[in-house]
Order: structure tokens, then C-alpha cells, then sequence
């Protein structure tokens, strides 16, 4: 598509308010920047996570990932506070409602 | 990319299956079908009181004939609650029904409370005598609770 192209599609919009004499530049500068910065996040991520495609990074990543799972599930182990409550919440007949 | 993407798919399952596997694991801290398991409250006054097997059978076998006890008690709590709550709304004086719904209310408060601390000193009667007033000390507080009813200094003048 060129100016002349997008002049007449502006015409026949019926936009009767006068336009910039650069309005079809400046349109066109936006939409370049614009088509300009997706590729470059897209490759960006793309080179980031390519070492992933090998399968001994790919094996690792799925091992670190199911260790830190293992690790933080244990770790969330619950206090012996929490014990406590669960058993005076069971007895008493006046905290929160029983859930059996 | 495609390939990319199923990898980080499939790392992040992963991780969340192990967490939540591990999760459950450490959860249930007894194996299936033991008292623990079932009633894993438990856990704690094994824990604190260092029960003996037979104690903490005698114990677990209260708790249990307790439990659906104590959950009706929570629900004549609460409906007592709400009839006071609705009553007390309703008029700008003190009826004849709103009297009856605060000594419905008090009543069940006490007849809730006295039950509890029933439970608490027949739990007590299983255990040796340090582990009792260890016991007692660490629940008398929640059967007792005064948080309602002590002055504080609301009146100190």
C-alpha cells in the first residue's frame, strides 16, 4: 500500500476534518516502529530459551524444576503451632465452625 | 519454538507435581489408615505430650466419640448467635423475645462451655500427672476464655 492508497481509504471514511500535510508519513513511521520492536522481543526470547532445545538442558531444566517442587513442598512442612490450633479448633465448640 | 515451549511445559508440571506430592506427604505426617490420618489434630498432643501407645489410643478414641458432639454444640452456638443477632435488630427496646433469645444464648454458652471443659478433664484423667497439667494449662485458657466477659479497664474510672 502507498500514501495515495491510504489517502483515498482516508477519504472515503468521510472524515471531513482537515489532516496534517505529513498525516500519511507519520502513519506510516508509527506503524515501522511498531512492526520493528516485536521481532525483537520475539528473538530476544527465543535466543534466551533456545539452549533449551538440547535435550541434556531440556532433561536438566525438568530435573531443577522438580527438585525446587520437592524443596519447597518440604519446606512448607506445617509448625507444630499449627498442630495446636487444629486441635483447639477441633475441641472447642466456640472457634471456627467444625468442617466435619 | 514449539519444542521450547513444551520443555518449559513439561518443567513446570514437574515442579508442580513434586511440590504438591511432597506437600501431601508431609500433610498427612501418618500413614493411611491410622488415627493420625484421620484426625491428624492429634498430632499434636502426641507430639507435645510424648503419649504412650495406649494413651494416645484411650485419647483418640475420646476425641472421637467427642467430635460430632462438639459440632452440634458449634451449631446451637451459632443459631443462637444469629436469633439474638436478628432479635436485637429488630426493635429499639428490650422484648420479651430478645430476653429470651440472651438466656437462650447464655444458656448454650454454658452448656458448650461445661461440655468442653468435661472433654478436657477426661482427656486428663488418661494422662500421667505432668503431662495433665501440661495439658490443662496450654487448653483451660480457650475453655475458659474471658475475652468476653473481663472488665479490662472498659470501667476504671
Amino acid at each position: 500500500m502507498n500514501d495515495s492508497e491510504l489517502d483515498k481509504i482516508l477519504l472515503s471514511a468521510g472524515n471531513e476534518l482537515p489532516l496534517p500535510p505529513d498525516f500519511g508519513r507519520q502513519v506510516w513511521r508509527r506503524i515501522e516502529s511498531s512492526s520493528a520492536a516485536s521481532p525483537g522481543l520475539a528473538s530476544w526470547f527465543e535466543k534466551v530459551l533456545s539452549p533449551l532445545a538440547k535435550p541434556a538442558v531440556a532433561a536438566a531444566a525438568i530435573l531443577t524444576m522438580t527438585a525446587l517442587g520437592l524443596g519447597l513442598g518440604a519446606g512448607l512442612k506445617p509448625r507444630q503451632e499449627d498442630w495446636k490450633e487444629a486441635y483447639v479448633e477441633s475441641v472447642s465448640p466456640f472457634g471456627s465452625p467444625h468442617s466435619r | 519454538m514449539k519444542r521450547i515451549l513444551l520443555v518449559l511445559a513439561i518443567a513446570l508440571a514437574a515442579g508442580l507435581c513434586a511440590f504438591a506430592l511432597m506437600r501431601s506427604h508431609r500433610h498427612a505426617d501418618a500413614p493411611p489408615g491410622t488415627l493420625l490420618e484421620s484426625m491428624p489434630e492429634l498430632v499434636w498432643l502426641q507430639k507435645e505430650l510424648d503419649l504412650s501407645d495406649s494413651q494416645f489410643k484411650k485419647v483418640s478414641t475420646l476425641h472421637a466419640a467427642y467430635l460430632p458432639e462438639c459440632t452440634a454444640m458449634c451449631e446451637r452456638i451459632a443459631e443462637a448467635h444469629e436469633r439474638l443477632d436478628t432479635v436485637s435488630y429488630g426493635e429499639m427496646q428490650v422484648t420479651p423475645e430478645l430476653k429470651t433469645a440472651i438466656a437462650d444464648h447464655a444458656r448454650i454458652h454454658a452448656e458448650c462451655q461445661e461440655r468442653m471443659l468435661e472433654h478436657l478433664y477426661e482427656t486428663a484423667r488418661i494422662l500421667d500427672a505432668d503431662q495433665a497439667e501440661r495439658y490443662l494449662e496450654v487448653m483451660l485458657p480457650y475453655a475458659l476464655d474471658f475475652s468476653h466477659s473481663e472488665p479490662e479497664d472498659v470501667h476504671v474510672r
